[in-house]
């Protein structure tokens, strides 16, 4: 029984070294300089430790700004996005009304269709709407979030209906009602929704790649992989961005594992 | 329960709204558009029958990209699998040790998808790259037709370790603990308590990671145009990635749709599938 927990504690030491072995490395590249890189045998350590890279990146180009766009497009693109699935669950949840049944299957639908073939039509609506290299135009695709309608749906439909008839006696309105009981009642399954809605959007890679052009517009995720260092071999500040935007979710993801965890249990988080 | 006449369909206008325009319109327009020869600018022109479908099986570019899907598909799924699974049963025990573990192997998830293929492009590095310099050998990652694939399914499999594995462990933690106390009174031993009791109920969750990799692996195109561009010689370009590549470089637009629709066929029927056994294991929580 010992040596057994011996050998698969080693095991799953093996298996999270090179899990880990990515994190080290992009985190020591990050001050390397650009002779570095060109070494044979590849180092692992920088030849010296240098922070310039950090500054460089933070500083020249457009890596702040790229920073920027994702912050702007993820937190609106989640408030958006968190706020109209509440609005149909709620609709879904707490009213009778003709094809109710149709339109949760219209919603439902959508996610047997991958975002990912529908590039070129959305793209010419886009266009044509004249809102490419806009915060709208990147956001616009991932305002729709079907599963976080289902579960908020199955979710607001466990809470006893009592509750919500002693409301209306009182004469309390659907505002009162939503921000005073429900929103309260569905902190964790909305707190998980807009860390996953964070996330999604903050990663999107395709639909933000074809409605931007300018840099001024471009997000992270694209940006990062067109910083202009790589033709020089000077990567140092490449890596340096990669770890610049890591930490941040690092931090939230050990900080939020349990909730995490517990979101995953009840299904949140299937998309 | 009520009854009103105007406020649910304003609540869910918005909803609706985001489905038919950024959903179904497009949905619809890719497949009517799959059916007619399409302009330079998107406008329909002629009708093409099943000219555009015909047109894919002569295409050797496709061809190429369906059997590169295929490929990445039969060695990322079953890989991603047992790694995911093997992970699990190495740390699912709570011990001190082994929440350092559980953190460490959550971190994949916190790496951007654009950031994680960067910098295996760079580890990959013919001559020069950590990689080679690691295990001792010389191997043309991303030059060589035959290993670039190889270095396209590690980078899948680092891209969804983390959360796969997240699901799994949660899945394994909330096990029905009945049957389990009973083996073990029953003087089973812990082997025996995994593989005939513990795996098995938790089998609806493994069955959900297996349908969401298999999706992946259909859909997967943008880690593959960071990291190798779908070179060399278009030995990693895959199906979306020749869907975007007709839609965008070339303005082909007829046989992108007819490519959109073949993949939307063969995604419906895997996330139906999926949402299936995502139903059991729903109801398995729920016991």
């Amino acid at each position: 029984m010992r040596t057994s927990r011996f050998i698969m504690a080693i095991l799953a030491g093996m298996l999270a070294l090179i899990v880990l072995f990515p994190f080290a490395y992009a985190l020591m590249a990050s001050f390397f300089a650009p002779a570095d890189f060109a070494t044979s045998p590849a180092p692992f350590l920088p030849s010296q430790w240098r922070w310039g890279n950090y500054t460089r990146v933070l500083t020249q180009g457009w890596f702040p700004t790229y920073i920027m766009n994702s912050l702007v497009t993820g937190l609106l693109s989640t408030t958006i996005r968190s706020l109209v699935a509440f609005l149909a669950a709620y609709a879904f949840s707490h009213f009778r009304f003709r094809f109710s049944k149709a339109a949760y299957l219209a919603i439902v639908l959508t996610l047997f269709i991958p975002g990912d073939l529908l590039l070129s039509g959305n793209y010419q609506l886009i266009q044509d709407l004249h809102l490419l290299d806009s915060y709208i135009g990147i956001i616009s695709t991932s305002l729709l979030g079907a599963s976080q309608i289902i579960m908020l749906t199955a979710f607001m439909r466990s809470i006893p209906t009592s509750i919500h008839e002693s409301a209306l006696m009182d004469g309390t309105g659907d505002w009162d009602y939503s921000v005073h009981i429900l929103v309260p009642l569905s902190r964790a399954v909305i707190s998980t929704f807009l860390l996953q809605g964070f996330v999604s959007m903050f990663n999107s890679y395709l639909w933000p790649l074809i409605v931007t052009n300018s840099p001024a517009k471009r997000t992270v995720q694209i940006g990062i992989t067109m910083l202009g260092y790589a033709e020089s071999l000077d990567l140092g500040p490449v890596f340096a961005a990669i770890i610049i935007v890591f930490i941040p979710f690092l931090i939230t993801f050990i900080a939020m594992r349990k909730r995490i965890m517990e979101a995953l249990r009840q299904g949140y988080m299937n998309t | 329960m009520i009854k009103a006449r105007f406020k649910p369909y304003l609540l869910l206008a918005p909803a609706i709204l985001l489905a038919l325009v950024f959903t179904y319109a497009p949905f619809i327009k890719a497949i009517v558009s799959s059916f007619f020869n399409v302009r330079l600018d998107g406008s329909l022109g002629s009708f093409a029958r099943l000219g555009n479908y015909a047109g894919l099986l002569d295409n050797q570019i496709f061809i190429q990209s369906l059997w590169n899907t295929f490929r990445f598909m039969v060695f990322f799924v079953p890989l991603n699998l047992v790694l995911i699974l093997l992970a699990v049963v190495l740390t699912e025990r709570q011990t001190k040790l082994n929440s350092v573990y559980q953190t460490m192997f959550m971190l994949p998830m916190a790496m951007g998808m654009s950031s994680m293929a960067l910098v295996f492009k760079y580890m990959y590095r013919p001559g020069i790259g950590i990689v080679n310099r690691l295990i001792g050998v010389d191997v043309q990652w991303t030059n060589d037709a035959g290993a670039a694939m190889t270095s396209v399914v590690i980078l899948g499999i680092f891209l969804d370790f983390g959360l796969d594995y997240l699901l799994l462990l949660a899945a394994m933690r909330n096990l029905d603990k009945a049957p389990i106390e009973a083996a073990r009174l029953d003087g089973a031993g812990e082997w025996k308590v995994l593989t005939r009791i513990k795996l098995p109920l938790a089998s609806p969750t493994i069955f959900f990671i297996l349908f969401i990799s298999i999706k992946d692996a259909l859909l997967i195109s943008a880690p593959i145009m960071v990291m190798t561009e779908g070179g060399p010689f278009r030995s990693t370009q895959t199906l979306v990635y020749y869907y975007y590549i007709e839609a965008f470089r070339n303005s082909n637009h007829g046989t992108a749709s007819a490519v959109a629709v073949l993949t939307f066929l063969v995604a419906a029927i895997i996330t139906g599938l999926s949402m299936i056994v995502d139903k059991r294991s729903v109801h398995y929580a729920d016991k």
